[in-house]
């Protein structure tokens, strides 16, 4: 195999391979005889057509075939021979069988940047561990607690706050119905009938609560608000809304009491301390999990700062895109609209932007420690990552190994692997110190 | 005069004149029911600039085919010329 390199700025290589006849004739046999099986020709047997006839049906989609698979092969085998770092296969410009069955083929590659290996045993990481303390065991009881709660009528006192009133209410903007002033505008801010309100100070419009606050059972009572600067809906904000409220009814929640048979409704077969030990458990997991994360995030953040290279624009592109996917998909599970998203997106942009290049970075300098610790990924690894992520998309793993196959995604999972591997041995070569509050807090405190 | 072409209506690519061909140097053509084996030699030598060593000939009748009708046409009689060629000559005609 001939292989021409010309070096490009942003670390981009073109590469020129001539292959010899010999592997370009085994790849085309290889492919001539399964088009022969399957060849369908007046005059033959299926299966039975002469090669000659074959080739002279059928060659150029032999051509293109063999092309397809001998060049992402060839690019591979070449970066490997002349000792270049191969990030990704930007594109391939040109592949051509000629007549004595050799093959050109140009390419232009992305290689990985070219920097000095930092230390990256011994290192000296500080990770914040939350401690499990018996206040969050007790507040996830409490969540777990309050929908076995029951509600009582009060009739014997005004309505206070914390209660539940069963209230009929109707929002006005200068004598105009707020539904009619703003019909995008949630329904329980213009009014409802019977219907059932917090008494908490974030309940409707700040202060309608404590507008209501000590009415009488049937008593009507009229007020108006003046709606926030800051209220999430753009349309009433800064003006004046006048309530009139007549209110029907007082509730009480009634937690349920804190025992055996409250523990059986959660867990089924669970008594009050064999669910308070196993949120104890759960909590010191969900714990453990956060230490660990943060650890990775040490580490990743110590060894980005020991060292400078280029990055390739590709690459960063790359991941600012995934990046932008993830954030986008995280906006809208979190209730984000599409113009909301729309307002942000030169933020989010950056903030991709950013991130992904502090990524790459840290993929290359990782892919690098793998290599000198010539830490492999086994094919096991790659079956279990490949059910992970076939699960974690809900698709079936047949179908996803066909995918990433067709794109070369599964080099990008071998070298998701691999990254893994490398970070889990800088952290298992690091001394990493407990901090007792979480970084930016410790930062302050020192400061 | 008739033209060569006339003699040779195009060649047959069959398994078995496949067969023929690799083998014994056989080629098998289909040519019209008139053209003899002097005119099928001449027209190969011609056309194809190959010495000739040998012709036979085989005449075949049109098949009886008909369509869901009581009526029935027939595909057209036919004749088969298989040609030997000298030795050392070869024909590539895939």
């Amino acid at each position: 195999m001939n292989v021409a390199l010309d070096n490009q700025p942003n670390c981009i290589v073109n590469l020129e391979i001539n292959l010899p006849a010999d592997r370009v004739t085994t790849e085309w046999n290889k492919v001539a005889k399964a088009y022969q099986k399957q060849a369908r020709i007046p005059g033959y047997r299926p299966g039975k057509a002469p090669m000659a006839m074959i080739e002279s049906r059928y060659g150029r989609e032999i051509e293109s075939e063999v092309s397809d698979s001998l060049s992402y092969e060839a690019v591979v085998e070449a970066a490997k021979e002349k000792n270049l770092r191969l990030n990704a296969i930007e594109k391939i410009t040109e592949s051509s069988i000629a007549a004595d069955k050799s093959m050109k083929i140009r390419a232009t590659v992305v290689r990985m940047p070219d920097f000095d290996l930092p230390e990256y045993k011994n290192l000296a990481l500080e990770a914040y561990k939350r401690p499990v303390t018996e206040a969050d065991v007790d507040q996830l009881l409490e969540y777990l607690r309050d929908p076995h709660s029951t509600f009582e009528p009060v009739t014997d006192r005004a309505l206070a706050m914390e209660d539940f009133a069963v209230v009929t209410y109707e929002g006005k903007v200068d004598g105009q119905l707020l539904s009619e002033v703003v019909p995008k505008a949630p329904a329980q801010l213009c009014g409802r009938r019977n219907g059932w309100v917090l008494m908490s100070e974030g309940t409707l419009i700040p202060g309608f609560a404590k507008a209501v606050e000590g009415m009488k059972l049937e008593e009507e009572r009229s007020f108006t608000l003046e709606v926030p600067e800051t209220f999430p809906v753009p349309e009433i904000q800064g003006k004046k809304v006048d309530y009139t409220v007549t209110l029907h009814g007082i509730n009480t929640r009634k937690m349920a009491p804190l025992d055996d048979a409250l523990a059986a409704k959660i867990e089924p077969g669970a008594t009050l301390e064999s669910l308070k030990q196993k949120i104890r458990e759960r909590q010191q997991e969900s714990a453990d999990y956060q230490f660990d994360v943060a650890k990775r995030n040490a580490a990743v953040k110590k060894l980005l700062s020991l060292f400078t290279c280029e990055l390739p624009e590709q690459a960063v592109a790359v991941e600012t895109s995934s990046i932008l996917k993830d954030i986008v998909s995280e906006s809208q599970a979190r209730g984000m609209s599409d113009d909301e998203i729309k307002s942000h997106t030169d933020q989010i942009i950056e903030t991709a932007g950013e991130s992904a290049r502090e990524r790459v970075r840290a993929n290359f300098v990782l892919l690098r420690i793998a290599e000198q610790e010539k830490l492999e990924e086994s094919e096991s690894e790659l079956y279990q990552a490949l059910f992970e992520t076939a699960e974690r998309n809900q698709i079936p793993v047949k179908k996803l190994a066909k995918d990433l196959s067709r794109k070369g995604g599964i080099n990008r999972l071998r070298e998701q692997i691999r990254i893994s591997k490398a970070l889990d041995y800088v952290l298992s070569n690091a001394t990493v110190t407990e901090l007792s509050a979480p970084a930016e807090a410790q930062q302050q405190a020192t400061n | 005069m008739s033209d060569v072409y006339d003699h040779i209506q195009s060649v047959l690519l069959t398994e078995k004149a496949t067969l023929l061909s690799e083998k014994l140097n056989k080629y098998v053509f289909r040519v019209p029911p008139s053209a003899n084996k002097l005119q099928i030699k001449r027209a190969i030598e011609v056309i194809f600039k190959k010495k000739v060593a040998d012709v036979n000939t085989a005449n075949y009748a049109g098949k009886k085919k008909r369509e869901r009708r009581a009526d029935f046409g027939r595909r057209p009689n036919w004749k088969k010329a298989i040609v030997t060629l000298k030795e050392g000559e070869k024909l590539d005609i895939v």
